[in-house]
């Protein structure tokens, strides 16, 4: 909202300079987004959308009087009296819902010529065009006291009739912009007695509109239902200076201020007289709205000590009734221009930010409650500093997913979330499966001369479960791909594989106390590399998948080198989380540890390996420990070669050389049986 | 024989000064001291072919002359290993230039920098963290926080649509529904997470973008709380010396409402071009909860009273790292997220 400055003190004799003024007002609720300065100051203010009062250089000076304790001085805004031979005419508001007053006055022998250079200066200075006196005028008291007016060539009407009706549809008329509309049941319309001839609180007709040959006039001032408004105006797709205060809600008490300045300026600048009465339709008077006010609690909800006489003065300045009979609860009561006032917390905040949000102390009031963290925040920082420290960067990526990425990552559960109003053509699902973002980064980077990467993504997948409401479920994300150190002066190094990913998802399961944890090779999604992924559980139940992707997989996406993915139920990881156990004594008896090589077919799988040894049944065989592996081509299908360490103790002696032999005895005994395992050296 | 044993002495620290390695060293130890067929050992075999009368003081000049070789030797061979030992130092010299070799570091994502300090301030001040859906009801986005049925931010313009009545929040303020509802006052609660607008992407946009709002109830919450509040976290978010405003403003859940400024991290508030001339940033929305709010709620609104405020934390991120395209935050190339 443009204000200008010297404009603005004929209503309010500021002496505050622009500067200062537009501190004052940002700081009493009305913005400075800045001032230009032209001839005169012109104050950009930003009006939020409840304030429509200030939506005029007469709401702004009521404001800044009562920041400043100066007078108000209002124009003069009386009816003129007719003079002459008086026309008849009637208004009639057939749907009175959306219509709630109509004024109307009729002026003669107007003369059309330019408007004052003052007034020119003041509309230009605002960013309005000058038209003409008549045209100008109305725009001029648009932006003075907030009311829209419309001003129609009388002559151009039929009959003596304005009727404010919805259109009938096969409705149609050419708006001042010069296109022709057609016009549906559900919007408002002036029209007299033949056709409409207004769309009602948004723009006139052409047919009616003010010319250098109009000498006789119908002055429009009007209340219209912001909703109506708001809808008519987005539907033919119009938005002017007029709709826009209508839809926030003019004042219906205003519409008989502005007719009468509106007229008072058109005798004074463009001759004429009034032809008539105040035609004054208002089937939609309501009382002014009275809130009763606690004053104890202005101080309450403020936390400053606002004095009472403080309060009511300023209530006052403002324009409302304060009633301070009861000296504990007031009756304010709420002028017509203040729609937004409905509660007693709106009357304070009148109170408040004239009082001046700066002055209120900063205090920090009091708790009683403990601030608690979700029971799962433990374990999402033990992921996310884990991870962290292995080198992976953390991501954070939007919510949508386009088809194809549906397609070639099926979700958990349930069928994927549509939008129903998506903003763009591809991404019109919400992520079902969170892999594929990840992977957009992965191509992001590889594109960008990355060789090598490691990200992680914590957050949302969304489904459609078979009944009843989307669900949202957390996952955790993991791609990597390239080397998994980097190569120094040093070492060359190695490719990432999956071992490495494998190695990390354990270590980072076991630091969560995830209990019995298992991989199998059964029921891997589809978009993994079928025998290089695995699905792990903790307890029989899945947590999730990884490995490499497949080979269709790497072709969607043109990847050229291994690329690794983890997918992981976060929630049934937290699930899963064991408490912190306590601590275990160290051992009072050295350990023992004893290497064996041996070499079992190629057929031989590690977990038998392993298994067979921990099944020997000796308690103090503590670990095994798997340290060198190679494997042996040959005619027959191959060899493993595998060199374990067995490391042996007990809590109450230390062991003897012949039993820690018997021990390995067992053990290389067990492994011969069961997996005809042959001692290598 | 004094003449023998200067002599000896004379000879003996030729080779010393003739030693020029620790096997050196050996060859000396051994030709003088070596049991048998040193030199020494020699001499006292003669001792038998002395007068007895001069034995006693030749064995004595021997002994003496021993003693001096064995600690002159003994020092020789500190100093030769102690040259050994750095000639060793040299033969092994390192490029200490060299680079050395970095292990592999994760980075952080800005946002969840933001996040986490955001969660860590208010947690100091006694603030729960509660999760809330992204998925929720027009009740809980809308109607609960006073927002009209006509309200453009319900339009299908602003807002992502699921379904009847179901949508991506635009905000988190949806929190306040969930907790209020869940428990009972006071209560001191912050949520955080993914919201969603309508809008398309470009530098300042993105459909996607991250909040966190928050709020407390109790007897007796004041306007001061929440500037006494605001002002604490966002001097430990930002700067201590940052200043904090608060001026009025209008949003349909609080009232008062307020918009909160800090002073321009950028110039410190003499006036930047990021400041627009004005010397303050603005940095969230705040106010006192609407007693329609707590009506919706089922709180009683004559008892208690409370403020709530809601900041974006790409805006936060943005502003505090000079980052000047939201879409990077989304995009997640590492050499941006290697920044952080």
């Amino acid at each position: 909202m443009k204000i200008n400055y010297r404009w603005l003190t004929e209503y309010v004799p500021l002496t505050a300079p622009p500067q200062a003024l537009g501190r004052d007002l940002t700081m009493v609720g009305l913005t400075l987004d800045g001032i230009e300065n032209g001839g005169t100051p012109v104050l950009e203010l930003d009006i939020t959308s409840n304030r429509a009062d200030c939506l005029c250089h007469y709401g702004v000076a009521r404001e800044a009087a009562a920041i400043y304790d100066l007078n108000l001085q209002p124009p003069d805004w009386s009816i003129p009296e007719p003079a002459g031979e008086a026309l008849d005419w009637q208004v009639e508001i057939a749907n009175p819902k959306l219509c709630r007053r109509y004024c109307a006055l009729l002026l003669r022998g107007i003369r059309i010529a330019d408007s004052p250079e003052w007034m020119q200066e003041r509309l230009r200075s605002v960013g309005q065009r000058p038209v003409n006196n008549v045209v100008d005028i109305t725009n001029y008291v648009l932006l003075e006291l907030g009311h829209p007016l419309h001003a129609f060539d009388l002559q151009k009407l039929g009959g003596r009739k304005i009727v404010v009706r919805s259109a009938r549809a096969g409705e149609s008329m050419r708006t001042l912009d010069g296109l022709e509309r057609r016009l549906d049941p559900s919007a408002l319309v002036i029209a007299d007695e033949r056709r409409p001839v207004a769309l009602a609180g948004i723009m006139g007709g052409e047919e009616s509109e003010i010319s250098s040959a109009t000498t006789d006039i119908l002055l429009e001032s009007a209340h219209f239902n912001p909703l109506s408004i708001r809808r008519t105006a987005r539907k033919v797709g119009l938005s002017t200076e007029a709709s826009y205060r209508f839809e926030r809600g003019a004042d219906i008490a205003n519409a008989e201020r502005a007719i009468g300045r509106c007229a008072r300026l058109f005798l004074e600048l463009a001759g004429g007289r009034v032809a008539s009465p105040l035609i004054d339709a208002y089937p939609g008077r309501q009382p002014l709205r009275t809130i009763s006010l606690r004053t104890a609690h202005i101080e309450r909800l403020i936390g400053a000590p606002v004095s009472e006489d403080f309060a009511a003065g300023k209530l006052e300045a403002l324009g409302f009734e304060v009633d301070r009979k009861r000296k504990h609860l007031w009756r304010v009561t709420v002028p017509s221009v203040r729609q937004d006032v409905e509660l007693e917390a709106d009357l304070i905040e009148e109170v408040a930010r004239h009082y001046g949000y700066d002055r209120v102390p900063a205090t920090l009031g009091r708790w009683s409650t403990p601030a608690l963290l979700p029971a799962w925040k433990a374990g999402e920082t033990g992921i996310r500093d884990t991870l962290r420290g292995w080198g992976y960067s953390e991501t954070v990526n939007t919510s949508f997913a386009t088809s194809r990425e549906i397609e070639l990552f099926p979700g958990y559960e349930g069928s994927p979330v549509e939008l129903r109003n998506p903003i763009s053509e591809e991404e019109t699902r919400l992520r079902w499966n969170i892999l594929p973002m990840l992977l957009r980064n992965c191509r992001h980077n590889l594109n960008h001369g990355t060789r090598s990467l490691r990200l992680f993504e914590l957050c949302k997948t969304y489904f459609l479960p078979a009944e009843g409401q989307p669900a949202e479920k957390k996952r955790l994300g993991i791609v990597l791909t390239g080397n998994r150190s980097a190569p120094n002066w040093a070492s060359k190094g190695q490719e990432a594989g999956l071992f490495d990913l494998k190695g990390e998802l354990d270590t980072l399961l076991r630091g969560l106390r995830i209990p019995e944890i298992s991989y199998s090779q059964e029921g891997l999604p589809s978009y993994l590399h079928p025998h290089l992924g695995l699905a792990v559980r903790s307890r029989g139940a899945l947590l999730g998948g990884f490995g490499r992707l497949n080979g269709a997989v790497d072709e969607q996406y043109k990847f050229k080198q291994a690329v690794l993915v983890a997918d992981l139920d976060l929630e049934a990881l937290y699930l899963h989380m064991q408490r912190e156990e306590g601590y275990r004594h160290l051992p009072k008896y050295p350990a023992v540890h004893r290497d064996i090589s041996f070499v079992v077919d190629r057929a031989v799988q590690y977990n038998t390996v392993e298994a067979v040894v921990l099944g020997s049944e000796i308690p103090e065989l503590r670990t095994v420990e798997l340290f060198d592996l190679y494997r042996l081509e040959s005619a027959d299908g191959g060899h493993t070669s595998l060199s374990i360490r067995l490391t042996y103790s007990s809590d109450s002696r230390t062991l003897t050389v012949e039993e820690v032999s018997e021990f390995d005895r067992r053990v290389i005994g067990r492994l011969q049986e069961s997996v005809a395992a042959r001692l290598r050296g | 024989m004094p003449d023998t044993f200067e002599k000896l002495a004379g000879e003996f620290e030729g080779d010393v000064r003739l030693a020029l390695d620790l096997a050196g060293y050996q060859r000396i130890k051994d030709r003088w001291l070596a049991r048998e067929k040193g030199l020494l050992s020699l001499e006292m075999r003669k001792l038998g072919s002395i007068d007895p009368a001069l034995r006693p003081e030749f064995g004595k000049r021997l002994n003496q002359l021993k003693a001096r070789f064995e600690s002159a030797l003994d020092d020789l061979h500190q100093q030769l290993k102690g040259t050994a030992r750095l000639e060793q130092e040299e033969r092994s010299r390192l490029d200490l230039t060299l680079p050395g070799l970095a292990p592999l570091t994760g980075h952080r994502h800005p946002l969840l920098k933001v996040r986490d300090d955001i969660v860590s301030v208010f947690s100091r001040m006694g603030f729960s963290l509660l999760e809330t859906p992204e998925i929720e009801s027009d009740f809980n986005n809308f109607e609960g926080l006073n927002i009209p049925k006509d309200h453009p931010a319900r339009d299908s313009q602003d807002t992502f649509y699921l379904g009847e009545n179901l949508l991506l929040r635009a905000h988190c303020t949806p929190v306040q529904i969930h907790a209020m509802k869940a428990g009972s006052p006071p209560m001191r609660v912050i949520g955080i997470g993914k919201v969603y607008r309508r809008d398309n992407p470009d530098a300042t946009h993105s459909p996607c973008f991250h909040q966190c709002d928050g709020f407390a109830v109790d007897q007796g919450i004041t306007l001061g709380d929440l500037k006494g509040t605001l002002e604490t976290a966002l001097r430990q978010l930002f700067a201590p010396e940052v200043r904090v405003r608060l001026r009025p403003s209008y949003f349909s859940f609080v009232e008062p409402g307020a918009e909160v400024d800090i002073s321009c991290i950028f110039c410190g508030g003499s006036g930047c071009r990021i400041c627009k001339q004005s010397g303050w940033i603005e940095i969230l929305g705040a106010g006192m909860i609407h007693p329609k709010v707590f009506r919706h709620v089922g709180y009683d609104e004559k008892k208690y009273t409370g403020f709530a405020w809601g900041m974006g934390l790409d805006r936060i991120a943005m502003l505090k790292y000079g980052i000047d395209d939201i879409r990077l935050l989304y995009e997640n190339d590492l050499r941006f997220l290697q920044q952080f």
